[in-house]
């Protein structure tokens, strides 16, 4: 079980390392942002507290430096600056790889802990490790002596799965008495009788009094690392200082409490009893009832939007993705084994067997689609990895980058999503190293001294657009055809458009940087690129303005798993259309055949677009039948027809790869299974478009 | 009235949310007989709350059947986790 509790705490720790660097990058743009400020400590005090609860010495012990600086930080005496920010980040990654690791204790982590302790020590003028027992405990006892004593009342009642996160309320308990004069009442009224006693639920709440020095935030901090379904109150009974120096005099009832003489509750009856001031204020005609009604009601609605949030806030739980790719994988199955019962309720004739499919069709296609949205996460958590790539090589590279992400809360399917990653990597690198000027070039040229990367999605239809903006020099257009001619990638007398210049740099081994750095320019990673965006059922586009900057564009669909299909034949095979790039179905007549001559080119909504012929792209070889039907499809950059025998109709479709044996196979991007077990192919509409477009340019 | 049999068990180490479950299985088997049982502290280092809230449950259990539950020989840490929780009732020896 202990086992299980570490990888717990590892997965909280990775997501709060995780986190970590964003707020970082939140603080350096915000230094003097308490919530900020208090944001990272919160992480790094969580790790510290959940890494030595679970016996990780080597991260604990670290971390308890990088908290001690941090909470210097949030009183003021550290300053943020850029190299405490490269510190702390330094010091996430150290943290992270001593996770990774088997041992957090080894050697080399304790050699590299004190080198960055060291620089720590050295950045904050202070011992910083010594800071919470020599130094700046000085500091500290002469602050405790000025402070004033307080007695707080700490209702606690923790979430009933606490012990499953491996918490052990003792030790919150123990912090707390370790803070002064410390009392507890323990409510066990919840616990239940041995015979349906649960070993693995917290029954309990604690109310505790404390009486102390320490400030309420300082008392908060003892259950910082509780997630929000524990219930904590916090809150100051006597604060003896204040009530010496106030100028308000206390209320009657409020005295009689403190000496005992009335309970809190034989109060409030008495006040109740009481009208209450809505009438009163009514009765006086300060204000109308209505105004009473009203904001009564504002009370209503708000406290109900707060109950709203807290339930929603407890409402989540963790869940393994491999468990989530288990469950798509059996609805797929699922999805297939509903066709073959549609398929067989149709040979049976049977209404009552065609009834029962319907309603299994409909409750599949729910399940499919709630099952699909589990695996849906923001892109907005791969963005803001990259906001550490931008800060880190543009400061290698001594360039002034900053990074804007926008429409961080687009969702795609976390499949998707993982294999972005690569691919954002080189374009980002690219647009750092060769895209962006330096300070000195962009004011030469009356720029903005800061260079600007923007990570901005959106839907667009069915798909996502990812589109990766730099303002930096843009492609040479003269350059890339230059070292394509010299390669002999493209004949000298070529005449290519903009984009097809622009698409030269996916070919393999292609650079037209002048110097190999060591964030990029070997030629390897654009080819790479197309290949995994490409692997994603996804297409590239560019476009770029010399001085101006480049825009890349990835569109992708949501998700690689199961997808709405329009189903069609070819002679005796099927193939499937992703249903969303399917603007229309048309018959294609004889007569429109040949009403352009030998150019393939129909008539569409007031255009003329051209079409294309599958049987001859898969070498179907038969006569042509009388009637053909036209399946207009939308890709990114153009409208075209697909000529096929016939639509059958939609289909949900459960995305197979087709294995590495077909890998050199274009224009299918999969294959699905249908209900009566054949197999159709799942079609590359983007290349074969590309394909009609050269024909008509041909032509 | 004769005072009741006793049943002893003998812990050590560390009793934690890691044996809680293995503890409820040695309770639930001890949960229907007619004595009182001695739980032998004197080898335990420590415990955690997972299973000072279990004994609590147990102790209630045999003490509606007019039966005991005995901490014996616990040592100062021990104590002190059960004091910390607001729980040294349960130490209370016969």
């Amino acid at each position: 079980m202990m086992n299980q509790f570490k990888e717990t705490f590892k997965e909280e720790a990775y997501e709060l390392l995780g986190n970590l660097e964003d707020l970082l990058m939140e603080l350096e743009d915000n230094p003097d942002n308490p919530d900020s400020i208090s944001a990272v400590f919160r992480a790094i005090h969580t790790i510290k507290g959940s890494a030595s609860m679970f016996d990780f010495e080597g991260i604990a012990s670290f971390t308890h430096v990088v908290e001690s600086v941090l909470d210097g930080v949030r009183e003021g005496s550290v300053k943020v600056s850029k190299e405490l920010i490269d510190l702390t980040l330094i010091s996430r990654d150290h943290i992270l790889a001593m996770l990774n690791a088997e041992s957090d204790s080894t050697p080399e982590f304790e050699a590299e802990s004190a080198d960055i302790i060291s620089r720590m020590k050295i950045l904050t003028g202070e011992e910083a490790e010594d800071s919470a027992s020599s130094g700046t405990k000085a500091s500290e006892t002469e602050k405790e002596e000025e402070a004033v004593e307080k007695t707080f009342r700490i209702q606690f009642k923790p979430d009933e799965n606490l012990f499953l996160s491996g918490t052990n309320p003792l030790l919150l308990l123990n912090e707390l008495e370790e803070m002064g004069e410390y009392a507890c009442i323990c409510h066990n009224e919840s616990i239940p009788d041995f015979e349906v006693f649960n070993p693995e639920v917290c029954y309990v709440s604690w109310d505790i009094y404390l009486t102390t020095k320490k400030t309420i935030n300082e008392v908060k901090d003892v259950f910082i690392f509780l997630d929000s379904r524990s219930e904590i109150d916090v809150s100051v009974i006597s604060d003896w200082q204040n009530v010496l120096s106030s100028d308000e005099s206390r209320k009657l009832g409020e005295i009689l409490i403190d000496k005992g003489l009335i309970q809190a509750s034989q109060l409030e009856d008495i006040l109740n009893s009481r009208k209450k001031i809505g009438e009163l204020l009514v009765e006086q005609g300060i204000v109308q009832e209505s105004d009473v009604k009203s904001a009564l009601e504002e009370q209503k609605i708000s406290n109900s939007i707060k109950q709203n949030l807290n339930t929603g806030s407890a409402a989540t739980i963790r869940v393994q993705s491999a468990k989530l790719d288990s469950l798509v994988d059996t609805v797929g199955e699922l999805v297939t084994a509903q066709a073959r019962l549609n398929q067989l309720a149709l040979q049976a004739k049977s209404s009552s067997l065609m009834s029962l499919a319907e309603q299994i069709e409909r409750l599949t296609a729910d399940l499919r689609d709630n099952t699909m949205s589990l695996r849906m996460v923001p892109i907005g958590t791969t963005f803001s990895r990259f906001k550490r790539l931008v800060r880190d090589l543009s400061s290698s590279l001594d360039k002034n980058i900053q990074l804007i992400t926008k429409g961080g809360d687009t969702e795609l399917d976390k499949n998707v999503i993982e294999k972005l990653n690569d691919p954002l990597v080189h374009v980002i690198r690219n647009s750092i190293d060769h895209g962006i000027e330096s300070s000195e070039s962009r004011r030469e040229k009356g720029k903005d001294e800061m260079g600007t990367i923007t990570l901005d999605a959106h839907y667009t239809g069915a798909n996502v657009q990812l589109q990766i903006r730099d303002d930096g020099q843009g492609l040479n257009k003269e350059a890339i055809l230059k070292k394509a001619v010299e390669r002999e990638i493209v004949s000298p007398d070529a005449q290519l458009s903009d984009e097809e210049i622009y698409n030269l740099i996916f070919m393999p081994g292609f650079s037209t940087a002048q110097s190999v750095t060591s964030v990029s320019g070997r030629g390897v990673g654009m080819d790479v690129v197309r290949k995994q965006i490409d692997a994603l059922n996804g297409s590239i586009h560019i476009k770029s303005e010399e001085g101006v900057g480049t825009e890349f564009s990835f569109h992708l669909p949501f998700t690689l798993a199961i997808i709405e299909g329009l189903l069609v034949r070819i002679n005796d095979e099927k193939y499937v259309f992703p249903l969303s790039m399917v603007q229309a179905c048309m018959e294609l007549t004889r007569e429109e055949r040949t009403s352009h001559g030998k150019k393939r080119l129909v008539e569409y909504r007031e255009s003329v677009i051209p079409y294309i012929r599958l049987r001859e792209i898969f070498t179907e070889e038969s006569d042509l039948p009388d009637r053909e039907h036209l399946v207009i499809i939308q890709t990114e950059t153009s409208i075209t027809g697909f000529v096929v025998d016939e639509v059958i109709g939609d289909h949900q479709t459960v995305i197979k790869n087709m294995g590495k044996l077909y890998k050199d196979i274009h224009y299918i991007t999969g294959a699905t299974i249908l209900g009566d077990g054949s197999v159709a192919l799942i079609l590359d509409v983007n290349r074969i478009s590309a394909l009609a477009k050269v024909e008509e340019a041909g032509e | 009235m004769p005072p009741k049999k006793q049943e002893k068990l003998e812990f050590s180490g560390i009793l934690d949310i890691r044996q809680a479950e293995d503890l409820h299985n040695t309770f639930g088997n001890l949960k229907d007989g007619k004595t009182n049982i001695v739980l032998d502290f004197s080898k335990v280092d420590d415990i955690d709350f997972a299973v000072i809230q279990m004994i609590f449950s147990f102790s209630n259990h045999l003490a509606e059947k007019k039966r005991q539950l005995i901490l014996k020989s616990v040592n100062e840490k021990v104590s002190g986790r059960f004091n910390l929780c607001d729980c040294k009732s349960l130490l209370q020896e016969n």
